[in-house]
């Protein structure tokens, strides 16, 4: 019976079907399983999975993002339901939006899919956002990393803002990644960010290769200590 | 006055039917939908002039009179003027010309697939080389140097573009601070700025932010030129399937709504003020995530909004000769050929973006500047088609010469042949024997040596030392300002 459910929570995300999460997520809860469970082993094994195939050309971006919508549409009714203090296993945790100044959305937006269907937590800020919202989500969520995006040239000083801010506000361990049509990689080294993403693909790659280097200096940070003159 | 081309019989996409579905689907999301526009002053403006304002959420919607009012009020033809008439550029009808641009961050290395930033010194160096080029009729920057502060930057590009090209100049401002800035500096290169509202050198192009988003710097800007009279052109840069509709005509009907909310806001500034309408219509390519512009879908939207601002008696900026391709190779080639030909062949005004960009615009190249100008050489012949006259159809020549004999000693091959044949500079035509024994070089390599000679000789008119003294001072000022500004250190 529980096996069966989560099978069916798993071909809802890959199906890309929104009400059958939902529906599936509310059966599990019926019949006793264990939301974690049902969120570890039902809807992430099928994203990740979704993910796989969207870079190995089989799957297309809007399915991609709408398998997304059907794991988040899963985890919505399974979440609240979480004993308080039991944490999900996740691969990171990540703090993203478009800095101010910029209402470009749609670059930071694909990320976010792309870093879901890898295992990260997201909380997405949306575009315009200020400086200081960086700060204080990452803080509250005890983020791993904050990710910027930008499109226009004028809202590049931006980015610089924030990793000045969260020096000040004494968040070293926080990893920053950058991107965005009006990046480059050596900007991003000039202003003192951790990895840069020229595209989506590249962007999660760095994500995790920032995430498991965290892991790997832990619990000392000393590297990213350094970077921060 | 620019020739530039012409398309005599414009390539009708469309149908009336289906222009006016456009037109009426257009004319339902301006007014149900609306658009956000995230400038208080704009706001105002559009109220006073009509629209329905929500202020709580940036919204205005319009209702269809307001729409047809704007377009009645905006000039059917807007001339860009060069630093001299001969350089002058009118966008109207069907008449067709092209615009390099814009801001590549890489350049693509002469000696290989590799890239490297683009420096102020590449800024320089491709304004003079698009000045040498019969094709390019207008200027964009094609390059943003990467080797100085991005705040004020686009100051720094207008004042390279002024110095080192006489083409009139078309870029983009960071809000209303860049454009005064901009307006002051080509008014030191017009002679004054009563000059140069008389002879526009500069146009600015705000840009919406797709879907039905306005952002605050591109309003101000798109309110500053409206005020002062001076030329702008309103963009509109969807990525179908991301950004607009997957569906090319909704995602014409989404674009043509976000241009004539500009056009609206334009006009309610100031009426009567000059105004081009710009779709830059990429698609997403949906295996990559990334945005596609040397998609034969961008030659078929500009193709159509070509006809539709035609339609509509507005000056139309398309886009084409773009590529994906990472390199000058085959791909480039054919990416850049058939985005060029559908635009033209359509009549788009001037279409912008043509000129030396790779990878999506990321990056340009040099020589790939020099083939692109071949390939507008081209489409131009194209666009004059087969003129048919006694003359053309060269009955008389046809008798005299009947069966058996050869054209290349009449006169009449002698009168014609210069302007019915393209001749091409790069194109290579000769013997495979001919072209081994010249070193069996391929169009890069003597697109390598074009732009060498043209580096070497061309050296555009020069401004005269006390425009340049007093330009350069204003500069420095401008740029130490906008250094001091936001995000400073």
């Amino acid at each position: 019976m529980g096996e069966d459910i989560l099978i069916r929570l798993r071909s809802a995300v890959l199906n890309c079907d929104v009400a059958s999460a939902e529906r599936a997520a509310r059966e599990a809860i019926k019949v006793g399983i264990d939301p974690v469970e049902a969120i570890e082993r039902g809807l992430t094994p099928a994203v990740r999975e979704v993910g796989e195939l969207f870079a190995g050309g089989e799957v297309f971006l809007p399915e991609l993002i709408m398998a997304g919508e059907a794991m988040k549409a899963g985890a919505a009714v399974l979440q609240p339901l979480i004993p308080k203090g039991k944490r999900m296993r996740h691969r990171g945790r990540v703090v993203i939006g478009t800095v101010a100044g910029d209402l470009h959305d749609i670059g930071k937006s694909i990320v976010v899919a792309m870093l879901v269907a890898e295992g990260f937590h997201i909380d997405d800020l949306g575009v315009d956002v200020p400086a200081r919202s960086f700060v204080e989500e990452a803080r509250r969520l005890d983020a791993d990393i904050v990710a910027m995006s930008a499109l226009l040239t004028s809202a590049l000083p931006e980015m610089k803002r924030v990793i000045q801010l969260l020096e000040e506000e004494l968040l070293p361990a926080v990893k920053v990644l950058v991107g965005g049509a009006a990046t480059t990689k050596r900007y991003a080294e000039s202003i003192g960010a951790d990895g840069w993403g020229g595209d989506a693909v590249e962007a999660v790659r760095e994500a995790v290769r920032l995430t498991e280097a965290k892991k790997a200096s832990a619990p000392q940070e000393e590297s990213s200590a350094k970077r921060r003159r | 006055m620019t020739v530039g081309g012409r398309a005599t019989r414009p390539f009708e996409l469309l149908s009336d039917d289906e222009l006016e579905s456009i037109h009426s689907a257009t004319l339902q999301v301006l007014q149900t939908v609306g658009v956000e526009f995230h400038d208080k002053r704009s706001l105002t403006v559009l109220e006073e002039a009509g629209a329905e304002v929500d202020h709580s959420n940036s919204k205005a919607n319009f209702p269809e009179e307001l729409v047809k009012e704007a377009m009645q009020n905006a000039p059917h033809s807007i001339t860009l003027c060069g630093r001299t008439s001969d350089r002058d550029v009118r966008l109207e009808g069907s008449h067709v010309f092209f615009a390099a641009g814009a801001n590549a961050l890489y350049i693509l290395e002469h000696d290989g697939p590799r890239i490297r930033e683009a420096k102020l010194e590449d800024c320089r160096k491709l304004a003079r080389l698009a000045d040498a080029l019969d094709n390019v009729h207008v200027y964009l920057t094609l390059a943003s140097p990467q080797d100085v502060d991005a705040r004020g930057v686009d100051r720094l590009r207008c004042a390279v573009a002024l110095q080192n090209t006489t083409k009139h100049f078309f870029h983009d401002a960071q809000g209303e601070a860049g454009a005064r800035d901009q307006i002051e500096l080509a008014s030191v290169a017009a002679g004054g700025f009563d000059m140069l509202v008389k002879r526009p050198l500069l146009s600015l192009a705000p840009c919406i932010t797709s879907p039905f988003r306005w952002g605050g710097e591109a309003l101000e800007v798109l309110r500053t030129m409206a005020s002062e009279g001076l030329p702008q052109i309103i963009s509109s840069e969807p990525l179908s399937g991301a950004t607009s509709p997957v569906t090319l005509a909704g995602s014409l009907v989404q674009q043509n709504a976000e241009l004539l909310s500009g056009l609206v806001l334009a006009q309610s500034v100031r009426r009567g003020c000059p105004v081009a309408l710009c779709t830059f219509p990429s698609v997403m390519d949906m295996r990559t995530a990334n945005l596609a512009a040397g998609a034969v879908e961008l030659g078929l939207m500009t193709a159509g909004m070509a006809q539709l601002m035609r339609r509509y008696g507005l000056p139309y900026v398309g886009t084409g000769g773009v590529a994906d391709s990472k390199t000058t190779d085959e791909q480039a080639a054919y990416e850049k050929a058939i985005t060029l030909l559908l635009p033209a062949l359509a009549g788009a005004n001037l279409i912008h973006l043509s000129s030396g960009m790779l990878e999506s615009i990321l990056t340009v190249s040099y020589e790939q500047v020099v083939i692109d100008n071949e390939i507008a050489g081209m489409v131009l012949r194209a666009l004059r088609g087969i003129e048919v006259s006694a003359e053309t159809l060269a009955s008389e020549v046809i008798l005299r010469t009947g069966a058996g004999g050869h054209f290349l000693k009449d006169i009449h091959t002698l009168r014609h042949l210069r302007e019915e044949h393209f001749i091409p500079r790069l194109t290579d035509r000769s013997t495979r024997a001919a072209w081994k024994r010249s070193g069996a070089e391929d169009v890069l390599q003597r697109a390598r040596e074009e732009v060498d000679r043209i580096l070497a000789e061309h050296e555009p008119a020069a401004l005269d030392r006390d425009a340049v003294a007093a330009m350069d001072s204003s500069l420095n000022r401008m740029l130490e300002k906008a250094r001091r500004g936001k995000g400073g250190e």
